[in-house]
Parts: C-alpha cells; structure tokens; sequence
C-alpha cells in the first residue's frame, strides 16, 4: 500500500511548480519598476533653482558671530573669518533683487577664501546629499567669466539667472577739470594741500534713496585719479625736482561736533602712483598722477552722518611754486553730481548654476 | 469531504499573498516619487511673485503721481492697474488711501483666488 | 498511486500564481511614463529667465538715467532696439554657445472707450509665432507716458500703466 508519509504527491508539486514559476517571472519584473528612480538625481533642476534664488536676490547674513568686528560692519562680506558667513547672498539689498554688488561677488568667487565646496554647501546649498556643483558669472559687455566648482558631467540640473553686476563710482580730476574748477593756486609757498569731500548725509539720507545707485562711503569701493599734473606745473619750475605727496590725512566731521581724525590703519594701502599696480607710501614722488583707491570698508569706522576729508599735501621740495591747490576754492565734493563722479553703473552679467 | 479542506497548502496562497502586497506597496512608493519633480516646479510657476513685486512697484509709484484735472494721472493709472492685473493676471487689487497728519497710508490688497498678499505702506 | 489528496495544493499553487499575475498586471499598467516635459521643470526654468530678463531691462543703467530701456521702448515703439536687448539678454550663456530662444512680446494697455485690456505688437523675433509651439508667458508692468494707438480722449495721453507681455519658447 502506498504510505502518505513522506512522499511529495504529484499534485503538490504540480502546484508548486507553478506558483514557483510564476513568482520568478514577477520578481525578474521588479527591477524594471525602478528604471528611471534615482532620489537625489530627481531635485537636481529643484535644487539648482533654490541656490539661484539665494544667490541672485538675497543679500546673504553674517552669522550670529558676527558681533562687532574691527571693521563695524555687520554684512557678510565684511567678515574676516569665514565662520561668520551663515549665508550667502549677492545682492545689494533685499529690496534690489538681481542686482549684485561688486564686492560680495569678489569675495564669493575668491578660491583662498571659501574652500569648494564644502564652505559653499555649507552657506548656499543647506542640504543633507553632498551635491557638487558649478557656479557660474559672466558679464556680457567683457566676457569676463567666473567661476567655482567642477566641470558638470552629462546629466545635471541647471538655473540661468540674467542679473546686473554692480560697479564702484569713480572720480577722475585732470588737467581740464582741475582749470574748470580753479583748483590751481597763482600762490607761491613750498606746501599746497588739496582736499576731497565725502558728505555721508547727503549721499545716503538725502534724495537718492535706492541702493543700487547710492554711493556708500562705508562699504563701497571709492576711487580718485587725479591725472595730469605734469600739464599744471609752472614751467618756470620744469628744471626743479618733482614734487612729492608728502602726507595723506583724513578727518571725520560729524555735524555740530569738532573734526576728529580717522584712524589710518597702517596695513590698507591706498595710494597708487603713476598707474603702477603696488601701493606706494608718503612721502613718494609725483609724476603725472596718483591715484586713491580706499577699499570696501575702509571707511568704515567713520561715524554716522559725518563729513569725511581726503586731504592730500604737496611738498614742492622748498621752491616756491604753484600747484594743485583748493584751500582757496571749495574741497573737491564725491557726490553725485556726474561731472564730478562717474556714477555707480550696472552691467548685464548672466549667472548659471549647475548641480548633480 | 473532510479531506478536501485542508489547511496545509495554505501558505503558498499567503506567500502570494505577501508578495501582491509588497509589489502594491511598492507601486505606490514609485508613483508618488515621480511626481516630486512636477510639483517643485508648479509651486514656484504658481506662485505669483513676479506679478506681486510688479504690482506693487507700479502702484507705489503711482501714489507718487499727480491728480491734476487735465490727466487726472493717479486715479488713471490706479484704475487701469486693476483693470489689467483683472483681465490678464486674474487678479482682484484694491487700493486706498488715508492720510492722518503729516502721514500717508496706502493700503494694497492683491488675490488671484489662490495667493493673497496685504500691505500697507506708509509715506513719508 | 495517484490520489486526490494533493489536488489543494494545486489548486493553491494555481491561485497563489493567479494572485501574483494579476497584481503584477496591474501595477505595471498603471505606472505612469513621466517625460521630463510633464514635470514642467523646463517651464519653470523659461519663465524665471524671461522675468529676469523683463527686470534687467527695466533697469537703468546709473542715476543719471531717469526712464529705465524698457519704458522708453514701450514708449517709442521701438520694437528693432527690443529685439535686440531682449534676445541678446535672453539667449546669453555663461560658456561660450549662445542659447536660442524665440519669443513674441505684447504691450497690453487700456482701452478708455470701454475699459477693456487691448494688445498691441510689440516685437518677434524672427520665427514667428504659430500657435502650436509649448510657450510660457512672462509679464512686466510699466508705467509709461503715451498715447496708445486709435485713442481720441483727453485722458490718453498722460501717465498709463501697461503690461509688458512676453510669450517664450524653444524651438
């Protein structure tokens, strides 16, 4: 007799088989659901728009660090250690989305100041997936192009922002300019001094209030040329050494209050002469020009709703001769009067960001 | 009849069971994550903050503007920033103004059904 | 030698294997495709870029420029010195190959007669539009002083406010 014990019947293994067969066909089927799944590659385009969006028209933050730093600044690209950056941000303010100010895009682009790209996942990307990415600036007018991170691969995730890359105001006082407002002197004496205006009151709080064009004596670059001296020298005098700028003094005024002086500090060189690229100190000679080139921020700890005085003195080597010279006319105002100053201009500039 | 019903094959239909489930399960996870794309990107179209920033430029500046009886400028171009942000932005503006003392307060009122955007600004 | 004992378990087996093919079936009937253009993440790129490129435009260059580029276009008609600007900020690239987007741009205004939105042309580039292409719209507002074509009020000329309406796409 046939026992039931132990022994696989016909049946069941038919049935087995056939469920076997059946649950191998659908689990070779599964991998097939998942084509096209990949949770990071997903939110790259996601991702790429969001660091646009911080870049283009946030103003950024210093972090809570940031308490009062020699320089008094509290904005983020004022902050000596990198530590204090909580976010960045290029624009100038957050009412002026897409308009970049100049010096924010110098320090995010600067390589020996943010490490790529752990310092910059850190202050632009604020996600858990270690994206690597490529930050792009070109501006339209040079095709300068700028940038940070690596070639992007194939595949990648990708935000074109068009935006206006803001330039410092300058100054330029030539030989027209200097006859135009009288700034030469029909004195003889050996030391002329010629001084340069900023009225903080009147560039901030007075009639132009947007901060895309104001010139901010505080945190923007100001630049002074003054050229053409060699074509103001008496050339009685021609055969006489040149003369020198003996001192560059600066004074704050704060209205209602006597003059103070503005600490100098002996490490931020200002002073340009001749076109040459390396800062000189006083006393040094003066050819045909100098120029002044004070930096973000060298101005910075000038009181509020002050005057600041640029005075610069001539020594003319004890010859009595003339020279540049306004201690008799009006101190030459920055402001915003174009004739003076070339204004603050805005250049087109594309930004791309790519993520993966 | 007895022998028919037995319980000892039973598991193989739970096996089945158990798969069907997970393969559902997993379904549902698919479809949901495919979508997370489409809707990051809607929600930033949706929202409309370029028309919000534009609208509220212009009407700043209208309140800048003159009265006079030739042109009547102001209530021209307050009218026909709610006529436009109506018909091409879908949009209802309402705007009013009071003026106590020396200041002014201008009060904007934006919704396009969806988004619905206050602001009262306050000159000088 | 053959007994019925085993038939549950192949009607089991069977069932157990109906079960799978069917949910297996379903679900992969109703996986949707999803084409990158259904995520509208190629939309949303196009229109950032086209209001970003509306905002340039209506920027000015310095303070000393008192009527932004777009508002004088829109006040002059000047739709060769649109084109220009509005392709040349739009299809501008950080590498070295320009990118090549098409666009058709409106000035919608007023009408006083019975206040109602009317459109004017404004500039094309030079594929035209034909309808069937997958555009996006982006919109600026100005407030320009003009007067709009076919108006004989008083109120026409003076300060307006207009809709600076632009359509983009990819060919």
């Amino acid at each position: 007799m046939t026992e039931e014990n132990g022994v696989m019947s016909i049946d069941f293994l038919a049935g087995f088989t056939i469920f076997m067969l059946s649950f191998i066909w659908i689990a070779t089927m599964v991998p097939g659901l998942f084509i096209g799944l990949n949770a990071h590659g997903i939110d790259y385009d996601a991702v790429a728009y969001r660091t646009g969006v911080i870049l283009v028209e946030d103003p950024g933050a210093a972090g809570s660090l940031g308490v009062l730093r020699p320089r008094g600044i509290f904005s983020w690209e004022f902050q000596p250690d990198t530590r204090d950056v909580a976010r960045f941000g290029l624009a100038i303010s957050k009412d002026t989305p897409n308009i970049l100010n100049d010096y924010k895009t110098d320090r995010f682009f600067c390589a020996t100041a943010f490490a790529y790209p752990e310092d910059y996942r850190n202050r632009a990307f604020f996600t858990d997936h270690p994206y690597l990415f490529n930050i792009s600036l070109k501006e339209t007018d040079t095709n300068m192009v700028r940038s940070v991170g690596d070639l992007p691969p194939d595949n990648y995730g990708y935000i074109r922002r068009d935006v206006k890359l803001r330039q410092p105001s300058n100054a330029t006082i030539d030989h027209l300019k200097i006859k135009a407002f009288g700034y030469t002197t029909t004195e003889n004496v050996t030391f002329h001094r010629f001084s340069i205006v900023m009225n903080t009151t009147e560039l901030l709080n007075d009639k132009l209030r947007n901060p895309a064009y104001q010139i901010n004596p505080f945190t923007d670059r100001i630049i002074i040329n003054i050229t053409g001296l060699e074509q103001i020298r008496d050339p009685a005098f021609s055969a006489s050494p040149y003369p020198n700028i003996s001192a560059v003094d600066f004074y704050q005024h704060p209205h209602g209050q006597p003059s103070l002086t503005i600490p100098w500090y002996p490490s931020e060189d200002f002073l340009y002469e001749d076109g040459n690229t390396t800062p000189v100190r006083p006393p040094v000679d003066v050819h045909d020009g100098v120029s002044l080139i004070f930096g973000p921020g060298f101005f910075s700890t000038v009181l509020p709703n002050s005057d600041i005085y640029i005075n610069l003195t001539f020594g003319m080597n004890g010859q009595e001769q003339p020279y540049l010279n306004n201690t008799q006319t009006l101190p030459f105002a920055y402001n915003y009067d174009p004739v003076n100053v070339t204004q603050p201009q805005l250049k087109d500039a594309v930004l791309e960001v790519a993520v993966w | 009849m007895a022998r028919l019903m037995n319980d000892e094959a039973q598991w193989i239909v739970l096996m089945g069971f158990i798969v069907s489930f997970s393969l559902f399960f997993l379904a549902v996870l698919i479809n949901q994550s495919t979508i997370v794309g489409q809707t990051t990107a809607e929600a930033v179209s949706e929202f409309p903050k370029n028309d919000i920033r534009g609208v509220r430029g212009v009407l700043t500046e209208s309140t800048f503007l003159d009265d006079e009886s030739t042109y009547r400028n102001k209530t021209t171009v307050q009218n026909e920033i709610v006529i436009l942000a109506l018909s091409r932005q879908n949009a209802i503006i309402t705007i009013s103004s009071t003026t106590i003392g020396e200041y002014t307060y201008t009060e904007i009122h934006y919704n396009n059904g969806v988004i619905g955007y206050n602001e009262i600004t306050t000159f000088p | 030698m053959v007994n019925e004992g085993g038939q549950l378990y192949t009607i089991e087996g069977v069932a157990a294997a109906l079960l799978l093919l069917i949910t297996a079936y379903f679900i992969v009937n109703s996986t949707s495709v999803y084409t990158p253009g259904d995520t509208h993440i190629s939309d949303m790129q196009l229109e950032v870029l086209g209001a970003d490129a509306l905002a340039v435009m209506d920027t000015a260059p310095d303070s000393t420029v008192k009527k932004s580029p777009l508002r004088q276009i829109v006040e002059q008609e000047d739709s060769v010195l649109f084109n220009s600007i509005f392709l040349q900020t739009i299809n501008a690239r950080a590498g070295q190959r320009q990118d090549d987007i098409q666009y058709m741009a409106n000035v919608t205004y007023v009408d006083p007669v019975d206040n109602t939105a009317t459109s004017m042309h404004l500039a094309n580039s030079s594929r035209p539009f034909t309808g069937t292409e997958h555009a996006v719209r982006v919109s600026r507002w100005v407030l320009v002083e003009k007067t709009f074509p076919g108006c004989a009020y008083t109120s026409c000329s003076g300060m307006h406010a207009a809709l600076v309406e632009v359509l983009l796409w990819r060919d």
